[in-house]
Parts: structure tokens; sequence; C-alpha cells
């Protein structure tokens, strides 16, 4: 039974308030001490697992190409498998911290894939291979390219190899960019037209390897199992308690939720049962 | 050890805000008047 010594003012109203910013409907009602405890104590947890997670435990669905190869560079009209994330099932219970997986959800699927020209300047670490044939040649370094004509990039990146050999290479050819939208920081990228350059006994013709991605693109967007290894190899079992702290979060903002709309399961805990059966008694005796 | 660094904050909060939900804040009670106060 709700305890009439609260005021939950309009309950429905404060429910919603509760699942969109934890403690935010028992602020709404008045009571405080709750909402700062709730506030902190959920979305402390929520951003340590995010932290913990590289900011990446949360997306809504995982995808899984129905070809063969890198599903970043393949076109939108390959048709793909999405399986939903069980996992944002609890995590999205936190409420606004995790609606962005949605939209980036929405925005994943109107993507239109890998992408063959470049439309703006690209200029962002790299890391990947020089290729010539079937030898690689690791280097990283900065690369800078700008649009030419028909779709094509000419610039320029500057780095080093793997074993510490500087390396500067101009460029002039064709672009191909990883879809735009995707659950990675790490957007990859083939860059052809590499002129005048010998490493390591071969001259290289191709720049194969990723730039990074923005933000506002990849953050909880849907990924791939093959992003997912990656992370699992560079993050070990922190990812898994990453997503383990995300889950907690989203599932302790519904007891939040439920207190805001229909109070605290015992209330002030200073009922007398005693009392009550005492007052009880003498009513019955008097009928 | 190093699991401590994640058990202790994950217990804490949990305890914290299962309990916060089961009961009304102390400080409610004594703002409300009656006859145990």
């Amino acid at each position: 039974m709700r305890d009439p010594r609260i005021s939950f003012r309009s309950r429905e109203f404060a429910a919603v308030l509760a699942f969109l910013i934890p403690g935010a409907g028992h602020f709404y009602q008045g009571r405080r001490l709750k909402s700062g405890i709730y506030f902190t104590g959920i979305l402390f947890l929520f951003y340590a697992g995010m932290v913990l997670g590289d900011w990446q435990p949360v997306y809504s669905q995982t995808v899984q190409s129905t070809r063969a190869g890198n599903f970043q560079m393949q076109a939108g009209e390959v048709p793909f498998v999405s399986q939903p994330s069980i996992g944002f099932g609890a995590q999205v219970l936190v409420g606004l911290p995790a609606l962005p997986a949605i939209v980036q959800s929405s925005r994943f699927a109107s993507d239109p894939g890998m992408v063959n020209s470049l439309q703006s300047e690209l200029v962002s670490p790299f890391v990947g291979a020089f290729r010539s044939g079937e030898v690689f040649v690791p280097v990283t370094g900065e690369l800078s390219i700008k649009p030419a004509r028909l779709g094509a990039g000419e610039g320029r990146f500057v780095g080093t190899t793997q074993h510490g050999e500087p390396v500067s290479v101009e460029i002039a050819g064709s672009v191909s960019l990883g879809r735009k939208v995707f659950g990675s920081p790490n957007r990859d990228i083939v860059v052809s037209g590499l002129t005048g350059i010998e490493v390591g006994g071969v001259r290289p013709y191709q720049l194969v390897g990723s730039v990074s991605r923005p933000f506002a693109d990849w953050y909880q967007a849907p990924r791939d199992t093959v992003e997912l290894d990656r992370l699992h190899g560079k993050l070990s079992h922190s990812f898994d308690i990453a997503c383990v702290f995300t889950w907690i979060a989203g599932l302790l903002n519904l007891m939040a939720i439920w207190d805001a709309y229909d109070g605290p399961a015992y209330g002030y805990g200073d009922e007398d049962p005693e009392e009550e059966e005492s007052d009880a008694d003498p009513k019955s005796g008097s009928e | 050890m190093p699991s401590l660094v994640y058990a202790v904050p994950l217990a804490a909060v949990i305890s914290l805000v299962y309990c916060t939900s089961r009961y009304e804040m102390p400080s409610r009670i004594f703002k409300v008047p009656g006859p145990c106060l």
C-alpha cells in the first residue's frame, strides 16, 4: 500500500522522468535525498562501465554480412543479418544515456555503405600497411588527402614503418572509405596511387588500413562480431566487466522507476504491527 | 586482489540502491510529526 506521507504528485510523469534520468522522478516528487542517491549511484556505475569498456559496451545490435569479407567495406545493398543485443535490454533502462544507440541503429540502417569517392578533406592518424601485391609493410603515421577530380584524392602520407624507418609518399589516386556509421572508432580505408616510394625492397602502390572515425559516427552504433573480437582482444576481461556494470546500472534504475511510481516496498519501516492489532481488536469487539 | 577493484564499488552501489528503493529515506521520517516522535 502506498504510504500517504509520501507526495507522489503525478506518478506516471515521475516514472517517465525516472526512466529518462535516474533520480529525476524523485527530484520532481521532492524526494531529494533519494534522487541524489539514484542519480549518483546508477550513473556512476553506468559511466564507470563506459570508461572501462572504452565507451563501447552499449550497442543495440550486432550485424553479420551475408557475404564474405570486411563488413565496413561492403556496399549498403549487401544484405546483412542483425541480431539484437540482449544486454541492451537492460542498458536501455538507464534512459537518456543509452538512447543514442537507438538513433545510431536507425542511422546505420540508412547508411549507403562503402564510400568510393572522397567528398571532403581527410586528415587523420593512419594505422595499416603499404601494399605491393601480396607483400604488406606495416606503417603508422598521418594521412592527409583532399578531394580531386572524379572522386579521387590527392595528398600525402608521412609516417614510419614497423622498423622505425621514416617514410613519406605523395598520393594521387582512388580512395575507398568504410561505411560512415559503424560501431568502431577505426574506419577502414584503401588509398591507391602511391608514387615514388620504395620500402623494404618493394614498390608499394596501395595504402591499406584505418583512419579515425568521428565520435558521433561510432558511439553506441551497431557493430559486427569482428569488431567485438577486436574489443575483447584489446580490453580482455575489462570489456566484459564494463558490460556487466552497464547492465546492472540499467536494472537498478528499474527499481528507481518502480519507487517513483509506487513508493518503496516497506514504506518508512516505522509501522508498528502490534499497535495495528490492538487498534483492530476493540473495533471487532464493539461489533 | 584486482577483482576487488571492480567488486567493491559494484556491491556498494547495488546495496545502496536496493536499500534505498525498499525504504523511504529517514530524512522524511523526521519531517513528519507522529506519535512515535
